[in-house]
């Protein structure tokens, strides 16, 4: 152990002797200060919202009730022999109470037409909505099970045929336009087909998640509010290109939404009249947000307007341990990628052999003390993050974090990103010792390297997330948010069972992908440190 | 008292100092289907300085490198003061110290630094760097980046890392090159101290056959992987062992008699006749065939008989010419 550690110390003496690295610690943090205070200059914080926990306890509360009426349908459903499929279609901007709405809307549609509803998504709300309808679920697209995709087909044209799988590329694509920000006369002849679509017979309107109308009247209804819409994104430019522009389309839809309900005079999808009160909600809602249109609310600020100042501090400390965790992860890869090579290339690898020193014990050293290094430096990069967000907003005004499994405090939430975002920086550790050790070429070993984080920054820009925790790559990002999705939760003791239901869920598809990612990291330690390090010839 | 890096040894470790040190035994490798080194087997005891010597790609530095453990033998075993290098590396490591083909360090450090990280993980302690830093004359020149460095100053910074954790078995490859003059001395002069004095083994890998005549006390010899012979260097160089016929020159005042007085004694043993070269006096060369015990005889002969003997000489061969004639010539193997 002694030996270990003066192999260990020695290790980090030589990282820290090089001048590059103090330069890119200290860039690091001046990097992620000088953004964190630059997206915070001038921003007013406001928090008006409700308390998120309060409101989380909300919406358990509301998806109870909910359970207590889909059990009521349940006994209807069985009475008349009715198959009861689900459809998302159109949930993309939809946050969980939309989706628990259009769960509803849904529900309505078998009841009132005797629909199947068929689940075409596989977002996370979408697997809360069916663990909702509780065991209704005959067909989920992602089961690739023939007997039952079969027996859909076969009542496909009953069930409703803007369901069809055309539409939902249709969707897709309309999202995906939609999320990466299109030119302007670019957006002016996306807005252009899309009124076209609305005004189709046939077209089903979607703006916000909101969608399917289920007879001519509402489609009727949605299109003309929808066309309104359109011409006030067209006239404001809401592109989709930044967070305040998807809060559009997501209030837009509420709207379409709240619209209806005076229009019907109900309450909800499912639900009862309305009463004066509730009336008199509706209409201030609906009010408030068409104001907000008018009055360019939704393009004011870009990132940070104040509809978003109640997640003002969420926003920056993301882009701050983001922007950190790619400076961490390219100077831990520097590092890495001449690990192994650069001592044998410049021949000093024999001093470091000849030495009472096993060498697994000398390839650990060297390993630990770089992941010492990568976790050291996120630590920092989270408590500076933590601190600095405490200055700029106060430190009593940071915000929860909200989201479809919990609420956490600020400061939890910046640590467990960082948490997620060392996981990937490990990854590409990983990678580039093992190029050293392998190849022992350290051009090559950090060309490789960098040719990976470039390549899943690439597809980081092309995919359909936007700052994921552990966006660096596709496989550590895959695995880093099914962590996220799959452990975090069973973490915060989630009581309400569609949560539960969903780890299990989510756990049996993802959890072969954190396996993987697992896997690669000891199988690219086991074989580069046995097979190429300590029972390989040094020449 | 001698030393041996972990204490001082007593008159009853005296009888036990000339242990073998290295020991190896049908070590072989190849690279491909080339056998670089085949079924190899020789010891260096302590208290010895042994010369590795063969022809450029005779398999010396391939040897030197399984003993440092940097390349693994395809059979055979390498033990350093009775700890199998491949199974007990450690404790093996720990007796060992030097230079493998050339004196590479971290050239961003100074090289105080290096041996500063060796001695971290050999836990030397401060005193003893200095110690090695004064034994190999970098005083002045120890806290330059080693980048900085001649390939002498290299090679003296390698020796002192060699040094540093005092261990039982020492082994360079090419050790002088690049040394000027008096490094070269002085690092013999280390050597043999440490050989003589403390009973340390030194295997040294060098083609400067000169250094090597006045460095070492055997001789291994290498040829195409293959084992040519392991001798004394007297024995190698003369190519005789004791009681056979050698060559000796008796420089002498008169020719004529001395070869009378000769041939009476021995009969037929007079090789050769030659005034000598460069000599104010008229002196005589005289070479002759006979054995070591021969000589006291023959000079008291010489003397009784008024022949004056101004020197005998024994006429053996440099250890280039003997170890050329071994090898063949040094082709590359």
């Amino acid at each position: 152990m002694a030996k270990f550690k003066a192999v260990f110390s020695n290790e980090m003496r030589k990282i820290f002797h090089k001048k590059y690295v103090t330069l890119m610690i200290v860039l690091v943090y001046v990097v992620a200060t000088a953004l964190g205070l630059v997206l915070s200059a001038g921003h007013e914080y406001v928090n008006d919202d409700v308390d998120a926990q309060q409101n989380y306890e909300n919406a358990i509360e509301d998806k109870r009730e909910l359970g207590a009426w889909l059990d009521e349908q349940d006994e209807i459903f069985a009475a008349n022999g009715v198959t009861v499929l689900t459809s998302t279609t159109g949930m993309f901007y939809l946050d969980k109470l939309g989706v628990y709405a259009r769960a509803c809307t849904l529900i309505e549609e078998v009841e009132e037409y005797g629909l199947g509803i068929m689940v075409n998504d596989y977002r996370r709300e979408v697997l809360d909505m069916i663990n909702m309808l509780k065991r209704r679920l005959i067909c989920y697209d992602r089961i690739k099970d023939y007997t039952i995709t079969a027996e859909l087909k076969g009542k496909r044209e009953m069930i409703c045929p803007i369901f069809d799988e055309a539409d939902r590329a249709k969707n897709y694509e309309e999202m995906e336009r939609l999320e990466k920000g299109l030119s302007v006369d670019g957006f002016a002849a996306y807005i252009e087909m899309k009124k076209q679509d609305i005004n189709d017979p046939k077209g089903n309107p979607v703006i916000g998640g909101i969608a399917s109308a289920t007879n001519v009247r509402q489609k009727a209804f949605y299109r003309d509010t929808i066309l309104e819409i359109l011409d006030i994104m067209l006239e404001q430019n809401i592109t989709g290109e930044y967070p305040s522009h998807a809060k559009f389309h997501q209030d837009a839809g509420r709207l379409v939404e709240v619209k209806w309900f005076l229009h019907e005079n109900i309450k909800t999808f499912g639900g009862d009249e309305l009463t004066a009160d509730t009336r008199k909600a509706l209409e201030d809602e609906a009010a408030t947000i068409e104001n907000k249109m008018h009055s360019g609310y939704y393009n004011r600020g870009k990132w940070l307007n104040d509809e978003f100042t109640k997640d003002g501090t969420i926003v920056v400390a993301r882009l701050m341990l983001f922007v950190g965790n790619i400076l961490i992860t390219l100077l831990v890869m520097i590092i890495a990628a001449g690990i192994i090579s650069k001592e044998i290339e410049t021949g000093a690898v024999k001093m470091l052999i000849i030495v009472p020193v096993k060498r697994w014990k000398i390839y650990s050293a060297k390993v630990l003390s770089l992941a010492l290094i990568a976790t050291a430096m996120t630590a920092v990069l989270a408590g500076w993050v933590i601190v600095l967000m405490g200055i700029v907003f106060g430190f009593g005004e940071l915000h929860l974090y909200t989201s479809s499994w919990g609420v956490l405090s600020f400061e939890a939430f910046v640590l467990l990103y960082a948490l997620l975002q060392l996981l990937s920086t490990l990854w590409y550790m990983m990678v580039a010792v093992s190029f050293s050790t392998i190849i022992r070429n350290t051009a090559g070993s950090i060309t490789a390297g960098i040719g990976l984080l470039v390549l899943s920054l690439v597809g980081m820009i092309f995919g359909d997330t936007v700052m994921n925790p552990a966006i660096l790559s596709y496989v550590p990002s895959i695995c880093a948010s099914t962590l996220a999705d799959s452990v975090l939760p069973h973490l915060c003791k989630m009581t309400d069972y569609e949560s539960i239901a969903c780890f299990g869920v989510e756990l049996g598809f993802d959890g072969i992908f954190t396996l993987c990612y697992v896997a690669v990291l000891l199988v690219g330690m086991v074989w580069s440190a046995r097979d190429s390090f300590c029972r390989r010839d040094i020449k | 008292m001698v030393h041996n890096g972990a204490g001082y040894f007593g008159i009853e470790d005296m009888r036990s100092a000339m242990e073998k040190i290295l020991e190896i035994k049908e070590l072989t490798r190849s690279f491909g289907n080339k056998v670089v080194v085949d079924h190899i087997s020789f010891d260096v005891n302590s208290g010895e300085i042994c010369g590795f010597l063969g022809p450029n790609g005779s398999g010396k530095t391939t040897t030197i490198k399984m003993i440092a453990g940097m390349l693994f033998p395809d059979s055979g075993t390498i033990s350093v003061c009775g700890h199998d290098v491949e199974t007990d590396f450690e404790a093996a490591m720990a007796n060992v110290g030097g230079i493998v083909e050339n004196p590479d360090s971290y050239g961003d450090f100074s090289g105080r630094m290096n041996l500063e990280l060796a001695a971290k993980v050999r836990g030397v302690s401060e005193k003893r760097i200095d110690e090695v830093i004064r034994i190999v004359g970098l005083e002045n020149r120890i806290n330059e980046k080693v980048k900085r460095y001649s390939l002498g100053m290299k090679q003296r910074l390698g020796i002192a890392h060699a040094l540093l954790s005092e261990p039982r078995f020492l082994m360079f490859d090419e050790p002088t090159n690049g040394l000027d003059p008096a490094g070269i001395r002085d690092f013999r002069r280390t050597i043999k101290r440490l050989a003589h004095e403390e009973g340390i083994g030194v295997l040294v890998s060098s083609h400067m056959m000169t250094e090597m005549e006045l460095l070492c006390d055997k001789v291994v010899i290498i040829e195409k992987g293959k084992l040519m012979g392991i001798s004394d260097i007297d024995l190698f160089k003369n190519g005789a062992a004791e009681g056979d016929v050698m060559q000796y020159k008796l420089v002498v005042s008169s020719a004529d008699d001395a070869r009378r007085i000769i041939t009476e004694k021995l009969g037929d043993v007079v090789r050769d006749v030659n005034r000598k070269a460069r000599s104010s006096k008229e002196l005589w060369e005289v070479d002759i065939e006979v054995e070591e015990d021969d000589i006291p005889m023959l000079v008291k002969a010489l003397v009784c008989e008024d022949v004056e003997v101004w020197m005998v000489e024994p006429m053996g061969v440099s250890l280039e010419d003997a170890y050329i004639n071994a090898t063949g010539g040094g082709a590359i193997g």
